[in-house]
């Protein structure tokens, strides 16, 4: 690699359906600030996600 | 016991003046009478049914605007009621950096599915390609095994308005290096060529 090494991917936390309501987001996370939004400055549409059930 | 409302400006009220208003430019013509209790009812069926007369004494409703009560004309109010600008922000003078002139020439982004955007200070992005854009459906180089996830789908990580840090809570040597490494790196095999 030119730079340095990987990245550590997001943590995230699925978020259960809630019925009758207009749900936006379908995993919310508290950590990963700066990996998100350097990923919107960079032009990824989509983000390395670590789930914990899906594993 | 009222007797008789102005509900709007040009009703007309009763002979007599008698009634109540329910703006002060209306009170302002009008003389509120109150009657003794039982006589209210009669005396507001007599006068509901009483036709207005020429000459009669009955009072109509004036719209002059209350003279000492207008307000001081906003023009940035002014301006977004009438669409030309947007709304302000009330945390919009916290959030405004001190230099004016750099924050118009930062880059600002959109976040996707959410009604905001970012600006990052140009000298943070310098020497990085920003007009190689990465594929659609792509991400970042992770460790481990990621599960890959729409970006607009994650709701985006809110930082408290006390954590200034570098720039709008986001730190320039984490941001730098987040960058460098996870997004302009190439893969391991064109590394070694």
């Amino acid at each position: 690699m030119v730079f340095g090494q990987d990245l550590d991917p997001m943590p995230l936390r699925e978020v259960p359906p809630l019925e009758w309501s207009n749900q936006l987001y379908t995993y919310v996370t508290a950590d990963g600030y700066h990996r998100f939004f350097a990923s919107i400055a960079a032009g990824f549409d989509h983000l390395p996600g670590d789930l914990p059930g899906a594993r | 016991m009222l007797v008789a409302e102005a509900r709007q400006p040009g009703d007309v009220l009763a002979a007599g003046e008698f009634g109540r208003a329910r703006s002060h430019e209306l009170e302002r013509t009008l003389r509120v009478v109150r009657v003794p209790f039982g006589e209210g009812l009669a005396l507001k069926r007599d006068l509901w049914l009483a036709k207005p007369e020429a000459g009669s004494g009955r009072t109509r409703a004036t719209t002059e605007p209350r003279p000492g009560f207008q307000q001081e004309a906003r023009p940035d109010l002014v301006a977004w009621r009438t669409g030309q600008v947007k709304r302000p922000r009330v945390d919009e003078e916290r959030r405004r950096p001190p230099d004016e002139a750099a924050r118009a020439a930062n880059v600002r982004f959109p976040v996707p599915a959410y009604p905001s955007e970012f600006e990052i200070p140009d000298e943070w992005l310098a020497g990085l390609p920003l007009d190689r854009r990465p594929f659609p459906g792509t991400a970042y180089r992770a460790t481990g095994r990621p599960v890959l996830v729409p970006l607009a789908t994650v709701q985006p990580p809110r930082r408290n308005l006390t954590v200034t840090r570098d720039w709008l809570g986001f730190d320039r040597v984490r941001f730098r290096r987040v960058l460098e490494d996870g997004f302009w790196a190439r893969p391991r095999s064109h590394a070694a060529a």
